[in-house]
């Protein structure tokens, strides 16, 4: 397994340390998150990437505390909210929002958009006297949509209006902190690349800090500043976008950004796919050594046991969980 | 249009409509499209969820399902009207001629047969052979589509596979039946970047090697980047624009087209901070020997109500649909160059 250790920020929102999500499944268990983590500065737009089976949304749902975890501490501005009792984390419910993959199904298809954006107002108190209507008609702008749709039902809405929605509603109470779990995966691509827009320009406008739970490589490098890759439940490498897309350290990272297709023909004769044996395996056993060991064409004997640290590859904090790049020459590249 | 004489598929004037609810009005979702598939290419057909990709694609193996019908044109299959003909006949084409893949390889196997029993049956009903020849077949069929311990595999049932496999036995399957045309219909829905990678780029191999024509229905530019000869762009069911990949990615003339391109994400570059969002006009006015012809969106011509579009050639494969009525002067100047 993997530790971190080090690449402190003196003063993070977010500071995740150790977690761990053991599921209890058909008797046995599954090793969903195994010892993560990371900080996550006021301001910043954080990426965590991986395939299925790495336990990004796991860790999504574990910030915002729709599930607990097994193990490890989520400190929100100093504050340790895993010990926190539900009517104790309530206050900050308002300050830790999510925006869901499928809005289809995360908006009550009964409700109008109306009805959806007063209750976070209402519930978290942040309707100013007789000012709903005013509040909801600023929201309905900074999403940019018309404020005649806040009599609608979602069903008379369209994919990227539906979106729309589940960010005003994200943003109604103002949050510090966003998780954006896909929030574009469902959507065609002309109204991808629009909503795209809205949340570079939402966070500039009110100063929010981003998760931004993708699969979607391409969505990743035009939104976030920086880039946490995890493999299995671990993260395997951490730095500033253009760090990890143009210079990619873990064998994990390279094969992901190599199979990421690019629309451009002219190139298609520079690609250089690399392609890892096999598929992400499910963990019945907490793992041992690297998580990659099993499909990686460099690993050696030393590889696959204790835990593996993480060594500074880059600038800006650019770092991999990768014996490859041990100082002392345990790795056979590079 | 181009006509192209040796196409394997060629299909004209299309329109497939569905009816309403009262059942009495049919609405068009495929509307008047014309598009070939020339023999050992692979076409990309490229469109937005609902812009008839796939009613197009059903429509080569006569699988239009009721109450939706084809209500006009053709669809040649080497040179056969699939339109109109019986169930027998489609027996001769489904599978030989052309063969399909779906996005949910999982949901298109039988879940009570073995894998190696179900890729068996193929060789023995379409390639006529015995029972020990078929599953010798079959095992090698597996191997060539990657996967590493085929008797294993060949063993399972649907659901002991994983999306990636369940989709590399798909493929096996139809390449089994020696189809001259394999229908990929978002074969990678839901399926992880690398694994994604892998099918495309087996896909290709097994093309390169047979020789067949592939269609790809996709909605990623990225994958028809990398993988397809030519490419057809779809919206609110009309072809808007065909063309050669290369031609149509330098040289997009359809505004939608120009949208599409216009709104891609790329991966290998930083993004543009001081890029502006994409405002293109619903029109853009093409020169074609002299003459002007309007390359006018869907969206804005059914608003007008103006004439019937035409795919108008506007380069070596290229064709646009316009509207002939000539202009005297470019109205308004779009990307055309």
């Amino acid at each position: 397994m993997i530790e971190s250790n080090g690449g402190a920020v003196a003063n993070p929102l977010i500071d995740v340390r150790g977690l761990r999500k053991i599921f209890s499944a058909h008797g046995g268990r599954v090793y969903a998150v195994n010892g993560v983590s990371f900080q996550i500065e006021a301001g910043e737009a954080v990426a965590l990437v991986g395939e299925s089976g790495s336990g990004k949304s796991t860790v999504a749902k574990c910030l915002v505390r729709l599930i607990d975890p097994s193990e490890g501490q989520i400190v929100f501005r100093g504050q340790d909210v895993t010990k926190l009792g539900e009517g104790e984390f309530r206050p900050l419910r308002s300050r830790i929002q999510m925006v869901f993959q499928d809005p289809t199904m995360s908006l009550n298809p009964r409700l109008t958009v109306k009805q959806t954006l007063s209750e976070p107002l209402k519930l978290h108190g942040v309707v100013r006297n007789g000012s709903l209507d005013g509040q909801l008609g600023e929201l309905m702008d900074l999403v940019n949509l018309d404020r005649r749709l806040l009599g609608r039902r979602p069903h008379q809405l369209s994919g990227g209006q539906k979106q729309r929605v589940g960010i005003a509603r994200a943003i109604a109470t103002r949050p510090d902190f966003v998780v954006l779990d896909e929030p574009t995966s469902s959507l065609d691509m002309s109204i991808r690349i629009q909503i795209i827009d809205l949340l570079r320009r939402l966070q500039g406008e009110l100063g929010m800090t981003y998760l931004f739970i993708s699969h979607d490589l391409s969505t990743v490098r035009s939104l976030c500043s920086r880039v946490i890759v995890m493999y299995l439940g671990t993260v395997v490498e951490e730095g500033p976008v253009e760090e990890i897309f143009t210079n990619p350290k873990h064998p994990y990272t390279q094969a992901l950004l190599s199979a990421v297709p690019i629309p451009d023909p002219t190139r298609r004769h520079e690609r250089r796919r690399i392609v890892l044996p096999g598929e992400t395996p499910h963990l019945a056993a907490p793992p041992v050594g690297c998580p990659l060991a099993d499909r990686c064409p460099y690993v050696q004997p030393s590889h696959r046991v204790g835990t593996i640290p993480f060594f500074e590859v880059g600038p800006g904090g650019h770092r991999a969980a990768c014996l490859l790049y041990a100082p002392d020459g345990d790795g056979v590249r590079r | 249009m181009t006509s192209r004489p040796s196409a394997l598929i060629s299909i004209h004037n299309l329109t497939i409509a569905f009816p309403d609810e009262t059942g009495e009005r049919f609405t068009p979702v495929v509307k008047d499209v014309s598009l070939t598939v020339g023999r050992h290419e692979i076409l990309g057909l490229v469109g937005e969820s609902g812009s008839g990709k796939t009613q197009t694609a059903l429509a080569i193996l006569a699988l239009t399902r009721p109450p939706g019908r084809v209500v006009g044109g053709s669809v040649l299959v080497d040179g056969e009207d699939v339109v109109g003909m019986d169930e027998a006949e489609l027996r001769r084409v489904r599978g030989k001629k052309a063969a399909m893949i779906f996005q949910s390889p999982r949901t298109s196997l039988n879940p009570l047969m073995t894998i190696g029993d179900q890729i068996g049956r193929v060789y023995q009903r379409h390639r006529g052979l015995g029972k020990s020849a078929a599953r010798t077949a079959s095992l090698a069929m597996l191997r060539r589509v990657g996967i590493a311990g085929p008797e294993r595999v060949a063993a399972s049932y649907p659901h002991q596979l994983s999306g990636g496999m369940a989709q590399r036995v798909m493929i096996g399957m139809m390449v089994a039946c020696g189809p001259e045309l394999l229908i990929a219909d978002e074969p990678t829905t839901g399926l992880d970047v690398t694994i994604q990678a892998q099918i495309f780029d087996l896909i290709q191999e097994v093309q390169a090697e047979t020789g067949m024509s592939v269609l790809l229905i996709t909605h990623d530019l990225g994958v028809v980047a990398e993988t397809c000869h030519r490419v057809a762009v779809m919206q609110a069911g009309r072809v808007v624009e065909i063309a050669p990949v290369a031609e149509l990615f330098a040289r997009p003339r359809h505004p939608y087209t120009i949208r599409l391109l216009g709104a891609l994400l790329r991966p290998d570059q930083p993004f543009d901070l001081t890029r502006e969002t994409m405002q293109v006009s619903p029109e853009t006015v093409l020169e074609i020997e002299g003459r002007h012809y309007r390359a006018v969106s869907v969206d804005s011509w059914a608003a007008k109500g103006v004439s019937t579009p035409e795919l108008v050639e506007v380069g070596p494969e290229h064709v646009v649909l316009c509207h002939v009525t000539e202009v005297g002067a470019p109205i308004v100047a779009g990307a055309s160059t």
